[in-house]
């Protein structure tokens, strides 16, 4: 048997082995996503919304973000379980990647699943789910069709590929030392944010410049009186910032478990 | 040479559970491993499947070094853990599944096997008992034919049946060639089948001993009463009297019995034959 073909039989009992529910993860979270920042629920006002057949505009950032993020978690999610059950039969001696294969085909197989595979189980639904939104959604929601930003699909799995360079192959490679490595990143990105988007504001300062604002001639600041007297204008942080935070926090507690996993091999 | 290991060193954190372990398997056949709890059984048969890496010294499996995991080699090998991970799958699946991976994989000796175990191939594995959940992976485990298997507490969980026919399948594996290593607490179950038996002890192999040998070297004896002050045998109490082992080639009119030699090894300190001679 050559090198391909041990490495589709690990492929395919790797795939085997996923619960059914695997497929549906980033769909599961893109729905929560929408929920929670009330696309289908209607603003606070309740006067927009899928579900109030209101008037909606998709901005496209806002969707890529979307893909992005919830791809990017659901991607996370797949390879944490796929990690854990290798550790698992790892110790026990059965199966997928304890069965004989040569580290390179070892390597290339847990590149096949934990990249591609989760890639597209990942990302390809939230696509598809934006395609077939684009084609059947009503008039009143304005979204921009997916297949404009087909770049969308590259950029997800790059990142997913990113972010398991740093945790995945360490992990599997070197065991606790990996361990160790992994919680010195997650230490030192919290410390990032701790001191930069920590000390950020929800207000920001807009320079007072009288030549500017009073200046009555200028088309559109005639009436804008309430300038002079602001000397700060409000700026509301999104929603979906706040909703890339609590993703962020949930991919550093993964990471966390990631880790535990690393530290509690027993093979190195 | 099957196996050999030369200083062999394990620790879980401060904990030495293998230290300095010596050890070399030339033939083929039944080999059963015992030690005391925690001494380490599990830990000499993952360091011999590549699944836990020494801390010190050097093991060669099959004249590999199976840390290095090369494919060769765990094609050759296989081994069940005393708690294995089975998807929950029928047994048909499984074995189109992960029967592939072993070059010599038996899919008519698996099905046979199970049948002999009383073992519905279709039938997933989360709804049978523990003892057939058991069956089926041995009967996978005995139609890889590989030529080396490393069985982890095997007959756990089988019923008097299933244990004779284990012990059949067994006997049918090394006369295709395989060595078998069995690790067991129960060594009476697997008695009869035995080629050799390793005692390990305080990390250490502490017996090496070819059964035939064996059955010559020491002597049983029921007697009445306990050993009398000065005799270096060991004596246990058993059901009429006293099973004593000599090793001083006294007559036995008692029938060789492996456990009472294992306790005399460990507890009784008796002495062993010339361990190189015998393997």
């Amino acid at each position: 048997m050559d090198s391909l073909k041990r490495i589709h039989l690990a492929c395919r009992a790797a795939v085997a082995a996923l619960a059914p529910s695997t497929y549906f993860i980033s769909t599961g979270i893109l729905m929560l996503c929408c929920i929670s920042i009330r696309y289908t629920g209607g603003s606070e006002d309740n006067s927009k919304g899928v579900l109030r057949n209101a008037y909606l505009s998709l901005d496209p950032e806002l969707v890529y973000n979307l893909i992005t993020g919830c791809g990017w978690l659901a991607a996370t999610i797949i390879s944490g379980t796929i990690v854990k059950r290798y550790f698992k039969e790892e110790n026990q001696g059965i199966h997928y990647l304890a069965m004989p294969l040569s580290n390179p085909e070892r390597f290339a197989t847990s590149l096949l699943m934990n990249w591609l595979f989760a890639s597209i189980v990942s990302f390809l639904p939230l696509f598809l789910i934006c395609l077939l939104g684009y084609y059947l959604s009503p008039d009143y929601v304005l979204m921009v069709s997916p297949l404009e930003h087909a770049e969308w699909l590259l950029i997800g799995p790059l990142l997913h590929l990113f972010t398991l360079s740093f945790w995945l192959f360490p992990t599997v490679a070197y065991g606790k030392k990996a361990g160790f490595v992994i919680v010195a990143g997650i230490i030192a990105f919290i410390i990032y944010l701790t001191n930069t988007r920590g000390r950020m504001s929800d207000r920001v300062s807009l320079k007072y410049d009288y030549s500017v604002f009073d200046a009555n001639d200028v088309v559109g600041l005639h009436r804008s009186g309430a300038f002079k007297k602001e000397l700060a204008a409000a700026f509301q942080i999104p929603d979906l910032l706040t909703m890339q935070m609590v993703l962020t926090g949930f991919a550093i507690m993964l990471l966390f478990l990631v880790a535990y996993l690393a530290f509690t091999r027993k093979t190195v | 040479m099957i196996i050999t290991a030369t200083n062999l060193y394990h620790a879980y954190g401060k904990k030495p559970v293998l230290n300095g372990v010596d050890l070399n398997i030339r033939r083929a056949g039944i080999t059963g491993l015992c030690a005391p709890n925690g001494e380490g059984k599990t830990t000499l048969m993952k360091t011999m499947a590549g699944l836990q890496f020494p801390t010190g010294g050097s093991i060669e499996v099959l004249g590999q070094c199976p840390s290095e995991r090369p494919l060769d080699l765990l094609q050759r090998l296989y081994y069940l853990p005393s708690e294995p991970y089975f998807p929950k799958w029928t047994p048909r699946k499984i074995a189109a599944y992960y029967g592939p991976f072993y070059p010599n994989f038996n899919n008519q000796l698996f099905i046979e096997t199970l049948r002999e175990f009383r073992v519905d191939i279709d039938k997933t594995l989360d709804k049978v008992s523990f003892g057939q959940k058991r069956r089926a992976q041995l009967a996978f485990a005995l139609a890889t034919r590989t030529q080396l298997l490393l069985l982890d507490e095997p007959t756990t969980g089988l019923d008097i049946q299933g244990k004779d026919q284990f012990r059949r399948a067994l006997i049918s594996g090394t006369e295709a060639g395989q060595t078998i290593i069995i690790a067991t607490h129960l060594l009476s179950e697997i008695a009869p089948v035995l080629d050799h038996v390793l005692v390990l002890n305080e990390g250490k192999i502490d017996a090496h001993l070819a059964i035939d040998v064996a059955e010559r070297f020491y002597s049983f004896n029921l007697t009445t009463t306990a050993l009398p002050y000065g005799d270096k045998g060991y004596a246990r109490r058993v059901p009429g009297g006293w099973l004593t082992v000599h090793a001083d080639g006294r007559a036995g009119d008692a029938a060789f019995d492996l456990e009472t030699l294992y306790l005399a090894l460990t507890d009784g300190r008796l002495p062993r034959p010339d361990m190189k001679a015998t393997n």
